[in-house]
């Protein structure tokens, strides 16, 4: 009865995937995958992605690390923070972000305000800075669902190093930088990769949040999902197209980390 | 080079108050139970843990005085320390940690590398340079942490209990190195260990703590000859009991009972005696021995052909007689006997 139940969902799994591949108009893939809005989306997504990535990285890190070692009250308010974009629906996350960074948002209007002309950073490249439809606001979406994904693996991976090897590294005259470079994060560099891959992937499927804030305007904003939701009623098989390079991202993502995951058992 | 450690740390209701002072070229042995403030002493030398009070002093310089507001971080004191589990570098070889201290340093890494492996040929260790530490038996990841402690040239080593962690064949091999090359190295070594062969084998002198407090410091011979707790006494298989002394008699602490001694003394005395300076009777004895007490068998150990009988009463001692005299009196567990011993095996001095 359970082998049963568990058969019919994996059956449930596997059926989509079957219905993706028999759908694919395989003999115009190339075709399909080449024709200009379709390469659009494709390199907007990859620069989209890699710089919601990049960010993560160079930003989740400090975080992770305060979290993970310096001691401060609420602590556990300012994780719970941190993580909240894991299990917000994504559109709400959008909605948000709109409030915060529009120019009639939170601080969006000062933002714009201070990088136009006369602003006290006008000096920054670019006249007036704003999010909402523009790629600006797509890299900030992503970054937004992808960070966490960053954080919270960075951070398991702190708590788990032995912090003793600190301070062997400190009684062979090693100072905290040197220590870090050489010891802590060679030690959760495989954490920080499988991190980034994680967020890499995450930003790449960012949906909700980046049709919400930063709208869907082609060559700025459609990144890869946004194109394959639009294309299904009008190019299907190009849909379809794009569809196949999210799920052989997927796969490929799941490949690279399955050490992490599948041979854990 | 000296070391002139004044040490006072308080963590809950544990308090550590040490002096020690070491010159050059010694290496000394901190001795003591579980808890005793053995490895906090370790930590504060090294300023893993700062101290709450006191001073260290290093070839004349300050490295923690709370009351002056000095403390030296860790990686600015010629100190280098050995854990227990060594904790190398998982993620780099042999060649990398030992080399570690001397990059540490701001040393190129061509540079440094090539000392570390002239520090691991030192240690019989040329061929295992590309190991990684997950690859090296217990023994060679001793050595290996202790040539990466080493290579950095420091005034002070510290040894966390550095033979805990191997087999007993690996050890005794490990312990004859390692005195070797804590002979070599011309700084001060401070080791700490719960093991009096440890002590014995590597150390010039003993510093005994016990509930963080020095109980003795001196040279092992002193050590062995005039224990000064009953832990010492016990790690080196002595008698040791606490009394006053009036000329020829002692009053043994806390039961009372009176000891005859050759030798006269005065005041709060030790007196140690023999496991094999006691004889045990079946029978009340009588003769020359003045000293002598009714006692119940409390246990046995075998040791080669003797026999160490535990025995609890008034005086409570430890007589070490042959087996065949074990045989032959029919000793047993709970059995009563007589405990007795000569005047002149007793040894007294004061407290």
């Amino acid at each position: 009865m359970v082998t049963a139940v568990a058969a019919l969902v994996v059956l449930f799994f596997a059926l989509p995937l079957a219905g993706l591949l028999r759908r694919a108009s395989w003999s115009t893939l190339w075709v399909d995958l080449t024709a200009p809005e379709a390469l659009q989306a494709l390199r907007l997504s990859l620069v989209c992605s890699l710089t919601a990535t990049t960010l993560s990285v160079v930003l989740g890190l400090p975080l992770a690390w305060t979290l993970a070692r310096t001691p401060f009250p609420g602590k556990a308010l300012v994780r719970a923070l941190v993580l909240l974009p894991l299990v917000l629906p994504p559109v709400v996350g959008g909605v948000a972000l709109l409030a915060a960074f529009s120019k009639r948002g939170l601080v969006g209007g000062w933002l714009f305000d201070v990088t136009t002309t006369g602003g006290a950073l006008s000096w920054l490249p670019g006249d007036g800075v704003q999010f909402t439809f523009s790629t600006a606001g797509v890299v900030l979406a992503e970054t937004f669902v992808a960070l966490p994904f960053f954080v919270v693996t960075v951070e398991a991976a702190l708590r788990s190093a032995d912090q003793r090897f600190d301070e062997v590294a400190a009684t062979l005259g090693a100072g905290r930088w040197f220590s870090f470079r050489h010891v802590t994060f060679r030690l959760i560099a495989p954490s920080v990769v499988a991190g980034a891959v994680l967020a890499w992937a995450r930003a790449l499927g960012e949906f909700g949040a980046t049709i919400t804030f930063a709208g869907n305007i082609e060559g700025r904003t459609e990144t890869l999902p946004l194109a394959v939701y639009l294309l299904l009623d009008s190019r299907p098989d190009t849909a379809v197209a794009l569809s196949l390079v999210l799920l052989a991202v997927s796969l490929s993502v799941l490949v690279a980390l399955r050490d992490r995951w599948l041979e854990r058992a | 080079m000296t070391l002139d450690a004044d040490v006072h740390v308080r963590r809950g209701t544990f308090s550590l108050d040490l002096s020690l002072a070491a010159p050059s070229g010694e290496v000394v042995a901190l001795l003591g139970p579980n808890g005793s403030g053995k490895s906090t002493t370790l930590r504060s030398l090294a300023g893993l843990t700062p101290l709450g009070d006191g001073c260290i002093r290093l070839d004349g310089d300050v490295l923690d005085d709370p009351r002056m507001g000095r403390f030296v971080l860790p990686h600015d004191r010629s100190v280098s320390m050995v854990f227990q589990d060594y904790l190398l570098f998982p993620h780099l070889s042999a060649l990398d940690n030992v080399a570690f201290g001397l990059r540490a340093h701001g040393i190129a890494k061509a540079e440094a590398r090539r000392d570390a492996l002239a520090w691991l040929d030192r240690f019989g260790l040329t061929e295992r340079a590309a190991a990684k530490p997950a690859e090296l038996s217990g023994g060679q990841a001793q050595r290996v942490a202790l040539a990466r402690a080493l290579a950095p040239e420091p005034s002070l080593l510290l040894l966390d209990e550095p033979l805990a962690a191997l087999d007993a064949t690996t050890r005794a091999l490990v312990r004859r190195d390692l005195r070797r090359h804590l002979n070599d190295f011309a700084g001060i070594t401070v080791l700490v260990t719960h093991d009096p062969l440890d002590a014995l084998a590597l150390a010039s002198r003993v510093v005994v703590l016990g509930e963080g407090a020095v109980t003795q410091d001196g040279p092992i011979a002193e050590l062995t000859a005039r224990p000064r707790s009953r832990y010492v006494a016990d790690l080196v298989g002595m008698n040791l009991l606490n009394g006053r002394a009036a000329g020829h008699v002692v009053t043994i602490e806390p039961s009372d009972e009176l000891l005859t001694v050759a030798d006269q003394a005065n005041g709060d005395v030790y007196a140690l005696i023999a496991p094999r300076a006691v004889a045990l009777h079946t029978e009340e004895p009588g003769g020359s021995p003045r000293n002598r007490w009714l006692a119940t068998i409390a246990g046995f150990d075998l040791l080669g052909d003797r026999v160490r009988v535990r025995t609890d009463g008034a005086v409570p001692l430890v007589a070490e007689i042959t087996a065949g005299a074990f045989t032959t009196l029919g000793l047993h567990e709970g059995q009563s006997v007589w405990t007795a011993v000569k005047a002149t095996e007793v040894t007294t001095y004061l407290r």
